[in-house]
């Protein structure tokens, strides 16, 4: 587990080209909010000495004030309300959409034998998983749906001794506690669907529903590496990102150089976040590996052989034979023996109806 | 004995013959200290569930009739029955809801979540019973079913001056925490418990055309007015009760029963309430407010020239605080004290001394919060979190106001029914000031399950609280609307609070601070232990300020007109050469090109034009501040042009600070815009509309400027803060796939 966590950071400390791409995608698809904020903070304010005010490190409560009561004139904040929602649902939909096509990118460079960062390698692996990857966080969907319905059930006797209680205090600990484990489920899921998706890498799968149980297996049967793991690497990147976050707002931003500042350190920490997701990815995909390996790959340039119905008039193509080769046959996916452990675990996979490996 | 400047003797005779001549209708009025005085011997029982719910009451009840008529019956309050079911005017109006409390028909015990008092027995001391002769009225409405309100015409009626003593039994329910009133576990707040008695207006009185009793039933957005007297109470409670009871007024003893109750008697002059509450949960912290100790000698002899009167006046009297604390929240005693004696400090060096002894502040169990923010006479209900961080002004907030109560509503006893603004808004403009003071400016918390987890980058100074909400729409109510007849809860409560407090800060931004101060202190000493009209107020407010303000409360008490005054546009540059044809020696000759850098043109003066635009219905004289390039300004001070009904236009008075220039300019109230034209050395910089939002009231003070550039700055700077948590956002979204 140690030697997954040091090959995770390692790994996520040399992506600097992907972490790039990555912020640029996340920038991209904060725009559609941003901007329009931007607009509206232009045309109330930039001919007016109230401008000046607001560029200091505290919002001016004038203008504030002013701005949410024109923003929000007839007191309808249910329609404004309404319409940011809307907005951010469309910028956040627009971000899952574009980082499941990331997170085929970032695993397709991982699985690649170089581990080298090339935008093409990255785009070929985000196109090709996209749609299975769409398909697990479907099924990832179902599980969080039940988390929050398993939450909301908890709730309920909480909620129902709230509303008999004398005190505060003790129903709202509770109410943390209770958040507390809904957040450790979460980060289980999630930990859960993060070796699917690498399984479906490494393994060439196209069953997302095996795979999920599959990874559900891998995580159980190595709960604390797994956990381990995962706990840590989160950790790692709460602590860095908590830390630029904290150096962010400690810089008064009355100057341009210190809105530059501010915003350039918000940047790092957004960084942090996405090299956690890396070193993530890298780690798990390494432990993964190790305790569940995929078949063995066929030999580079091997030419790959169809098997097609045998007929009489059919005869093999110079230098082949009809018997095949068992050095350069690439074998069925899934097929090859398991380590003990995983293999009393998992079942083995077979083709699917369209002869594809699942 | 030291002697006086005679001119000075002079002035001061003047001044007592002019206030005296514009107070006559305070002659008119009669004092009203014991008027209605109660003696109430009050049984707290515990229903099957152990919840303090049944009352069991003598009232001996005395009032004289300090007025000229002949009185023939009497009229008394009976809230609890605002409780009683759906069909109450109270129930109609709030639809169980108030203040975001609901009332929970749930199961309860016996008589559910109800509340009710029934009056046994009503009869005059040693004499008549009048029970039979008890009929429920509806003054309010045609509520038929509306039991909050009853007459009992008397067999034999009052002469002017007489008292009459009555004996009244009653019994009575407490309602499941609600509206200022009820119990909630093994607490109770016990307000509004008794039949009270209304308030009779002879002639004059509160400018009443004809007399007669005010006595409103109970309405959803309204609260009380009742005339003074005596309160002396005595509570039997269960045991366990034992040192866990507080009231309005001074505990006079404390009694152990044989059958396990205990006793406590209260009692408190020149009043015109009484509650009580109880929880055995309490914890119970006695302090002292030392005036020596909080109020400095520099800042008393500060407030007495301010308010031009002797120190003595303006001296602070101690008074004994008793804390009735939630266990959770007894780590926030010391705050709790602190905002009471702030709200002692301030509130008396501006309005005079609070008289009474004592000061009981009550801290409600959660899920009481009906009980919560609430005041009856020396008793204060106030309100926390359990988790509070030092910036978050929650207690302090609550307590400063429901002190303040004890001055506007307790002392200057105006009728909250009809004129609410006289008590809430009065004590919100109040309540900003104190807290201004004695904590500088509130911050807006961000909370989740009851934690504050993060205070937003925006210092609120106050009064600015007030400006959100209130100028989101037309107004639909003038302020001075009775508290019922608001369009609705929401106007009531905009009006009544925070557009009275921005009314009365524009007010006094507009008089000057010392003015106001005295307006006020007139105000609050002329009509202590009285009831005043809006009327009255406005009367002393032109009176101390010496100048006719009607302009004012009929625009912004009276009216519903919106102020907004903006910027529309300046223009500020070097006179171009005209192009075109010029007649020259008999010849016409043409100027075809302009020359913006001719040395002339380069001394001439820049040609200005100012346009002001009123975006709102209301006019006020507002200030117009011009900055040039070079650091100079040009002052425009108006003033309102006309005297009385005439007055007709806003006259400025202009200044150039440059050259030391000074002229006049007039801007028509009937006319929506005004362009100003003058010559600088300088060009124009910005102009500044009110430069230092003064005049609160302004619906948008965002237009009120203009700046030759665009910044960019100020939008970069927020965008890219957005920027980051919107990402943030986005990045913990991307955890799912």
């Amino acid at each position: 587990m140690l030697t997954s966590l040091l090959v995770g950071i390692e790994r996520a400390c040399r992506s600097v080209k992907l972490l790039f791409v990555l912020l640029l995608g996340n920038l991209f698809c904060a725009a559609p909010v941003a901007l329009p904020v931007f607009a509206l903070v232009q045309q109330s304010a930039q001919d007016h000495v109230v401008a000046q005010h607001l560029f200091a490190d505290q919002l001016n409560a004038a203008w504030l004030i002013d701005f949410v009561n024109n923003q929000f004139n007839g007191f309808s904040p249910v329609s404004v309300g309404l319409q940011t929602g809307l907005l951010l649902l469309v910028a956040g939909a627009l971000y899952l959409t574009a980082n499941l096509f990331f997170s085929g990118g970032i695993l397709a460079v991982f699985a690649a034998p170089l581990e080298r960062f090339s935008l093409r390698k990255f785009c070929e692996g985000g196109g090709a998983y996209w749609w299975r990857f769409a398909r697990l966080l479907l099924i990832a969907l179902i599980f969080y749906g039940l988390l929050l319905g398993a939450y909301f059930l908890a709730s309920r006797p909480l909620n129902k001794a709230a509303a008999q209680a004398t005190a505060a205090g003790p129903i709202e600990i509770k109410r943390w506690l209770l958040l507390l484990a809904g957040a450790l489920g979460f980060g289980l899921i999630n930990m859960v669907f993060d070796y699917a998706r690498i399984r479906t890498v490494q393994h060439e799968a196209r069953r997302m529903w095996r795979v999920t149980f599959a990874a559900w297996r891998f995580c159980l049967a190595y709960v604390w590496r797994t956990t381990f793991l995962y706990l840590l690497l989160a950790a790692i990147g709460l602590v860095l990102f908590g830390a630029f976050v904290w150096l962010r707002n400690a810089v008064t931003q009355a100057s341009w150089l210190n809105v530059m500042l501010a915003f350039g350190l918000g940047q790092l920490a957004i960084v942090a976040r996405l090299w956690t997701r890396l070193a993530l990815f890298a780690g798990q995909a390494d432990l993964h590996q190790r305790l569940a390996p995929a078949p063995a790959l066929a030999k580079p340039g091997a030419p790959v052989i169809e098997f097609m119905p045998a007929t009489k008039d059919l005869t093999p193509p110079p230098g082949f034979t009809l018997e095949p080769d068992a050095t350069t046959l690439t074998p069925p996916a899934e097929t090859a023996p398991q380590p003990a452990a995983v293999a009393a675990a998992e079942p083995t996979e077979t083709s699917d109806e369209s002869g594809n490996r699942a | 004995m030291k002697h006086r400047h005679p001119l000075r003797a002079v002035t001061f005779w003047l001044t007592a013959l002019w206030l005296a001549l514009n107070t006559a209708p305070v002659a008119a009025n009669k004092e009203l200290p014991g008027i209605a005085s109660y003696k109430i011997d009050a049984q707290l029982k515990l229903d099957e569930q152990q919840h303090p719910t049944r009352l069991e009451g003598h009232e001996q009840f005395t009032w004289r009739n300090a007025s000229p008529d002949t009185i023939r019956e009497l009229q008394f309050h009976l809230y609890l029955n605002a409780f009683k079911n759906q069909r109450s005017t109270f129930f109609k109006e709030s639809g169980g809801q108030l203040r975001g409390d609901q009332f929970e028909a749930g199961q309860w015990g016996q008589w559910g979540p109800w509340g009710w008092i029934d009056v046994n027995e009503l009869k005059i001391a040693g004499g008549a019973d009048l029970t039979k002769q008890i009929e429920f009225i509806h003054p309010d409405d045609d509520n038929a079913d509306d039991q909050t309100v009853i007459r009992v015409p008397l067999a034999k009626p009052l002469a002017p001056g007489a008292t009459l003593t009555l004996d009244i039994r009653f019994t009575a329910k407490l309602p499941r925490v609600f509206a200022r009133t009820g119990y909630w576990a093994q607490f109770a707040l016990v307000g509004q418990w008794f039949p009270k008695i209304g308030v009779w207006e002879e002639v004059g009185e509160r400018r009443r055309a004809v007399a007669g009793w005010n006595c409103h039933q109970f309405h959803a957005n309204s609260e009380f007015y009742a005339d003074f007297g005596n309160y002396d109470v005595t509570l039997q409670v269960p045991a366990i009760y034992k040192g866990k009871v507080g009231a309005t007024g001074q505990q006079q003893s404390e009694q152990a029963n044989a059958d396990g109750t205990v006793t406590y008697r209260f009692a408190q002059n020149s009043v015109h309430d009484f509650a009580w509450t109880l929880d055995p949960g309490y914890v119970v912290v006695k302090r002292a407010f030392k005036a020596a100790e909080w109020v400095k000698p520099a800042e008393l002899e500060a407030m007495a020239q301010r308010l031009k009167l002797p120190l003595e006046a303006v001296r602070l009297r101690d008074v004994e605080c008793t804390l009735l604390i939630q266990p959770e929240h007894a780590g926030q005693t010391e705050r709790h004290f602190k905002a009471a004696f702030n709200a002692l400090k301030y509130y008396g060096l501006w309005y005079g001394a609070y008289p009474y002894a004592t000061l009981t502040i009550v801290d409600p169990p959660h899920n009481a919060n009906g009980a919560g923010g609430m005041e009856y006479p020396t008793f204060i209900t106030a309100g926390t979190d359990w988790w509070l961080t030092p910036r978050w002004q929650e207690p302090e907030t609550v307590i400063v106001h429901e002190f303040g109560h004890q001055f506007w509503y307790g002392l200057v006893a105006s009728n909250e029914f009809e004129e609410s603004w006289l008590d809430e808004g009065f004590n919100t403009y109040s309540e900003g000031k104190t807290l201004g003071r004695a904590y500088g400016s509130n911050w807006l918390s961000f909370k989740y399950n009851g934690v504050p987890l993060f205070d937003f980058p925006v210092e609120l100074p106050h009064p600015y609280e007030n400006r959100l909400g209130v100028f989101m729409d037309k107004f639909n109510d003038p302020i001075l609307t009775p508290a019922w007849k608001y369009f609705d809860s929401m106007s009531y409560g905009l009006n009544s609070y925070p557009r009275t407090g921005l009314t009365l800060v524009t007010l006094e931004n507009y008089l000057g601070e010392d003015v106001m101060a005295r307006v006020m202190r007139e105000y609050a000493t002329k009509w202590r232990y009285r009831h005043p009209t809006s009327q009255d107020f406005f009367d002393t407010a032109s009176a101390v300020a010496g100048q006719d303000l009607n302009w004012f409360f009929d625009q912004f008490v009276k009216g519903t007109q919106t102020l907004d005054y903006e910027v529309a546009d300046y223009k500020s540059a070097r006179p171009k050469t005209k192009l075109g044809l010029y007649d020259k020696d008999g010849q016409k000759s043409e100027t075809k090109e302009a020359k913006p850098n001719d040395k002339k043109d380069d001394k001439a003066p820049f040609e200005n034009e100012v346009a002001l635009r009123r975006v709102g219905e209301a006019w006020f004289p507002v200030e117009l501040l011009v900055t040039l390039k070079d650091g100079h300004k040009v002052f425009f001070k108006p003033s309102i042009a006309g005297k009385g009904a005439s007055k007709d236009a806003i006259e400025y008075q202009v200044t150039n600070d440059a050259d030391g220039q000074q002229w006049t300019e007039r801007w028509p109230l009937n006319e929506r815009w005004k362009k100003f034209k003058f010559a600088t050395a300088a060009e124009i910089q910005k102009v500044q509309l009110d430069p230092d939002n003064k005049i609160q009231l302004d619906a948008n003070l965002t237009n009120n400027s203009k700046t030759e550039t665009a910044a960019i700055g100020a939008a970069l700077r927020w965008t890219a803060g957005l920027t980051f948590w919107l990402q943030t956002l986005l990045q913990t979204l991307a955890a799912l796939s």
